[in-house]
């Protein structure tokens, strides 16, 4: 359909009166229309007053796009006839509609950025001289000044938002900021208007866009001390606007915050620290206002929103100008006002009302707190303790407040879940807060908490169910600062901790043991250099295992208690054991409970004798040990899933941490976990004095082992039924990791049995867990003569598995190799590893296919999945590097590096994601290191092919390519700028911005 | 302007990606394509500075390596355990790149 007017019409009709088939058929249309160069000529004719609005609004928004996504289709002759068709319109416009006239003022706005400096050079002030009443004599005066200020509004907005070139965005910001007097002079004399009387209806909308443009302008930033005549005037717009009944709807107290929230916080504001001092006592007054609202509350409601902006008006000064305000307060002239703007947030702080229902107000400060202290600390000594002693009273009354607002609800079930959620992200803020009062008031915090927390207990003995809540944000206080107390604390925390033995438990809601349990487990480090709290604190713990609702924070107690105070806890480790057992058997446990309890139960055992160590093993694990036997005999089902994941979690879990031989630091420890392998061994970071002490426990077994061995028969039978599911295998592998970096050496008679277990389960179904557990065994016994043939042949069907099962799927359209890119990825790092550290295995025994392995990494080089790309190029470094010693690689690089160096080049041109350009060229260096005359030779060859990688690369570029790839055999980043260089020839993104600014790979 | 960090995360790698692509097919100009990255700079530091509202703590066993260099700073941690009330996860690395939420200026 032709892109007339008459059909435009009709389409827009349509689009705005019709079903959503049709409009959406409109719209598509109606989108083609504006792209098209027709639209510069069809607007002028829908903007016809004859039209009817949506036919108008789509005419002003369609020009509005054309400026600002086609200004490129208008030749610059034409560009003085477009300026006095827009003033034309905006003219004619000017009694409304004013959703039109506020596109076409913003479609102006957009001629402007595209005319300035060149085609108009004074635009600003032309516009300012041309919209004034007396040129427009049929337009009422207040009209022009609302028409000019909307213009003026605008302007610094799509400023903002529009996607210049820079250079030009610069010289357009010049020429705006060149302008910044006159406009303030305009916005200035409005805004002076009799506040008390404003003559009418327009002269108060006026008084409004006068502010929203005055925000509009700050914001590209003005000099603070031209604007101070502006300052009172926007502040006596805020005061007139609460005072007066036909102000209220208009919003002209927010645009006049706004403006000055801008004002006050722009950047460039700290050039000017007196003026931001007198800023500041013009703001002040303002704090009437929330005076009188507040007042208002209580009477007929007052205006939270109007009492927000306000204090975020003074909080953003505060926050902004906080170095400003330290030093301030050191001179007696601004003391007072600096120390009154302290007290005002510290109000806002403590804004009536509950939190998240009945006020969002108090969590504005929060901010504010955190960057004074902050800049407190950062003071040289001197500044600092004056800043101390004036603002420790203020952060003491703040710590009082927090007390006050981090209460929980007497009734939660009356919060929906995002007040609840917002209640929780709340009371974590808080609890910083509190930290932040803690760097300034030191001891002084713990005495004023320790007051209360006595206070709230002696309140709580005569009425519980009244006062919990102040006993309960006392724990959670205690609990936000156990991070920053020094570990010699002696004075107050014993105090505290004994304390919590006298709280009554049963009397109490659940949520102040929630909290007592969490503060426990926070002190935990603190408890390992004072433990004889313990005894203070056990029966609490102990207490929370037999409940379902304390379970969760009780086993995260016990967690961290049992990792950092592990030799401390001996005297309770009956204890701790039974109620566990009790726990478990008595069914209120979830799984996660249940696994992270064996946590504790392992450490705790570890330091019993063994005898009794396999007494509790006996009565604790064996029925769950038992009950596996039973589950793995089932038919698969989810009970049975669930069943065997949750067992085969408690006894991983139990395997990383009963460890009777832990060792010492001289020593060194297998690393284990994710992505690492027990060949890396880090320094163990901490000892505990019994185990060190324990000279006997070397020639002890470990009790891992008996478990282990009792086990192993049951995993054979688990895989038997489960090898095709993903969980149970990796639940499987993960608990014989774990019981691998337990015992170590201690392994070694079960090796045969777990190797099997692991090649049943690979053949069975080659999963990515096996490969890293197998990775494990290899690394550490591959150099150990009685294990080698065992190793010789687990690397062997591994390879041979891994190969059938990836180039079987090679030729499986839609997926194929890329669903086994995980496999490939596990694979390809536990070859590369294994070339790192023993490349004599490779070769030493018969059957692993080398060529083939070469050949499935170089396929591998293709796949879209990044983290097996990178794998595969780990693998050919290492292989390509050790080509050189072993003559068997040797071959297999000069049968196939042709084949490779295609495949490198393809991926550079353009096949593979740029982020993996960095990799590939750590193979091209190699490569060149250890078999230059091959790569040269076979790089010739492969840019001689016509539209070889890519058919964007010249010949002569390529050449230059090959050149500097084999110039290059050192520098590896030099190397990766050539191949990025060449990549982005390749993909046709060379010298472009795109390609300038996206991340050099990725 | 934005700071462009968060082009380095899966989904700014992931566009990336695609805008090469569609380069590379010719559907899209690189002028556009620089478009789609700085609206995607700014959308996703404007999502990320207003519309996530969670929070939650993590503790770590060892802060590896830290630094501050242009106005960034750089964590690495280990061992770090994400909690809220239970444990929600367990990370061998973590690495923190922190920028000033209030500087106006892109990195």
């Amino acid at each position: 359909m032709e892109f007339t007017a008459e059909n435009l019409e009709h389409a827009v009709l349509q689009f705005y009166h019709s079903d959503s088939a049709v409009r959406g058929h409109a719209h598509q249309w109606l989108t083609a229309a504006q792209a098209s160069p027709e639209a510069w000529c069809f607007v002028w004719e829908l903007l016809h007053p004859s039209k009817s609005a949506e036919v108008q609004f789509f005419a002003a928004t369609t020009l509005h796009t054309k400026l600002v996504k086609s200004w490129h289709q208008v030749p610059p002759e034409q560009y003085a006839s477009l300026k006095k068709q827009l003033l034309e319109a905006i003219a004619s416009y000017s009694i409304g509609p004013k959703i039109v006239l506020n596109r076409l003022c913003i479609a102006l706005s957009a001629y402007v950025l595209h005319t300035l400096p060149v085609h108009w050079p004074n635009a600003v002030l032309e516009l300012l001289a041309t919209l004034q009443p007396s040129n427009l004599p049929n337009i009422p005066p207040e009209r022009t000044a609302w028409i000019l200020l909307e213009i003026l509004t605008v302007l610094p907005e799509e400023f903002q938002s529009s996607h210049l070139a820079h250079a030009q965005k610069g010289l357009v910001r010049n020429e705006l900021q060149k302008n910044v007097p006159q406009v303030i002079s305009v916005l200035q004399n409005i805004l002076a208007t009799d506040t008390s009387a404003p003559n009418n209806e327009t002269a108060v909308e006026v008084m409004c866009q006068a502010s929203c443009c005055a925000a509009s302008w700050l914001q590209l930033g003005v000099p603070l001390p031209e604007c101070e005549k502006l300052a009172d005037h926007l502040v006596a717009s805020v005061f007139a606007s609460t005072s007066s009944p036909q102000f209220h709807q208009t919003g002209l107290a927010e645009s006049s915050l706004d403006a000055l929230t801008n004002m006050a916080t722009h950047p460039e504001t700290h050039r000017y620290p007196s003026t931001c001092l007198r800023l500041l006592g013009k703001l002040l007054p303002l704090q009437q206002i929330i005076q009188a609202q507040q007042q208002r509350d209580c009477t007929e409601g007052g205006n939270e929103e109007l009492v927000s902006s306000i204090y975020s008006l003074f909080i953003s000064f505060a926050e902004t100008h906080s170095r400003l305000l330290l030093d301030s307060l050191l001179s007696d002239d601004e003391k007072t006002n600096v120390m009154q703007l302290i007290q005002l947030i510290l109000q806002c702080s403590n804004s009536p009302g509950e939190y998240a229902l009945e006020e969002n107000t108090s969590q504005l400060a929060l901010g504010f707190w955190y960057i004074l202290q902050d800049d407190i600390i950062a003071s040289e000594p001197e500044q600092f303790h004056l800043c101390v002693a004036l603002l420790s009273p203020v952060y003491r009354s703040l710590a009082e407040v927090m007390l006050r607002k981090s209460m929980l609800p007497f009734v939660e079930s009356a919060w929906t879940s995002e007040e609840k959620e917002l209640l929780r992200c709340y009371r974590q803020d808080i609890a910083d807060t509190m930290m932040y009062c803690y760097s300034i008031l030191r001891d002084n915090l713990l005495e004023l908490l320790h007051g209360k927390l006595e206070e709230a207990l002696e309140n709580c003995s005569s009425d519980p169910r009244m006062w919990w809540r102040s006993l309960e944000s006392c724990l959670h206080a205690f609990q936000a600062v156990a991070e920053c107390v020094d570990i010699d604390e002696s004075r107050h925390l014993p105090r505290f901790l004994e304390a919590l033995h006298r709280l009554p438990y049963h009397q109490l809601d659940t949520r102040v043991v929630i909290t007592a349990l969490e503060a426990v487990g926070a002190y935990a480090e603190w408890i390992n250099a004072h433990p004889f709290v313990l005894s203070h604190i056990i029966p609490l713990l102990v207490t929370g295992l037999g409940s379902g609702d304390l379970a969760p924070s009780a086993t995260m107690a016990l967690k961290d208690l049992t990792r950092d105070c592990q030799t401390s806890m001996a005297p309770f480790a009956h204890h701790i054991l039974q109620a566990s057992q009790a726990a478990l058997r008595g069914g209120k446990l979830k799984l996660g409970e249940c696994v992270r309890l064996m946590y504790t139960v392992g450490r705790v055992l570890a330091v019993l004798p063994v005898d009794s160590i396999m007494h509790y093993l006996n009565q604790l694990l064996m029925p769950y040990v038992e009950e596996l036997q039973y589950l793995v005999t089932l038919e698969p089902s989810a009970a049975a899933k669930a069943g065997i994941l949750l067992r085969m979690k408690m006894l991983s879990m139990l395997f990383a941490t009963l460890d009777i031989k832990p060792r010492t630091e001289n020593e060194t420890e297998p690393d284990v976990s994710e992505g690492s392998d027990v060949g890396t061994c880090t320094t163990v970071q901490q000892k505990t004095p019994q185990q060190s002490a324990a000279p006997g426990n070397n020639e002890q077994v470990q009790p891992v082992f008996f478990v282990l061995q009792r086990i192993l028969p049951v995993m054979h039978a688990a895989l038997d039924k489960w090898y095709a599911d993903t969980h149970v295998v990796q639940a499987l592998c993960s608990a014989l990791k774990h019981a691998l970096a337990t015992l170590l050496d201690d392994c070694k008679p079960l090796v045969p049995e777990i190797l099997m277990l692991i090649l049943k389960s690979f053949q069975l179904q080659p999963h990515p867990a096996a490969l890293d557990l197998a990775r494990q065994f290899l690394v550490m016994y591959s150099r150990d003569k009685s294990q080698l043939p065992l190793m010789e042949s687990l690397l062997r069907e591994l390879c041979s598995v891994t190969l059938m099962a990836c180039i079987g799927s090679s030729d499986i359209p839609g997926g194929g190799v890329s669903d086994h890119a995980d496999l490939l990825e596990a694979f390809f790092n536990l070859l590369a590893q294994i070339l790192k550290k023993n490349p004599q295995l490779f070769v030493s025994g018969e059957g692993v296919d080398l060529a083939a392995l070469f050949q499935c990494g170089t396929m591998t080089l293709s796949l879209p999945e990044v983290p097996a790309v990178k794998a595969a190029t780990s693998f050919l470094v290492n292989f390509v590097s050790q080509s050189r010693e072993l003559p068997q690689l040797l071959t297999v690089v000069q049968a196939y590096g042709e084949e490779l160096v295609q495949r490198l080049l393809q991926c550079i041109g353009g096949e593979s994601p740029r982020s993996v350009l960095e990799h590939l060229s750590d193979i091209l260096l190699a490569m060149n290191k250890k078999h230059c005359d091959n790569l040269s030779r076979w790089l010739h060859q492969a840019i001689h092919q016509d539209g070889f990688p890519s058919p964007r690369a010249s010949q002569e570029q390529k050449e230059q390519f090959v050149k500097m790839v084999l110039k290059e055999r050192a520098n590896k980043r030099k190397l990766q700028e050539t191949v990025r260089e060449f990549s982005l020839i390749c993909r046709g993104l060379v010298g472009t911005d795109y390609a300038a600014q996206s991340s050099p790979f990725f | 302007m934005s700071y462009q960090l968060y082009r380095n995360t899966t989904l700014g790698n992931t566009l990336q990606e695609s805008l090469d692509e569609l380069i590379q097919y010719g559907q899209i100009t690189p002028q556009l394509a620089i478009k789609v990255l700085l609206q995607f700079d700014k959308s996703i530091n404007m999502a990320l500075a207003t519309r996530v509202k969670s929070r939650l703590t993590f503790k770590a066993g060892k802060l590896n390596t830290y630094r501050f260099c242009d106005n960034v700073w750089t964590f690495m941690l280990n061992d770090v355990e994400f909690r809220e009330a239970q444990e929600m996860a367990k990370v061998d690395k973590v690495k923190i790149v922190a920028c000033d939420g209030k500087s106006e200026f892109a990195v």
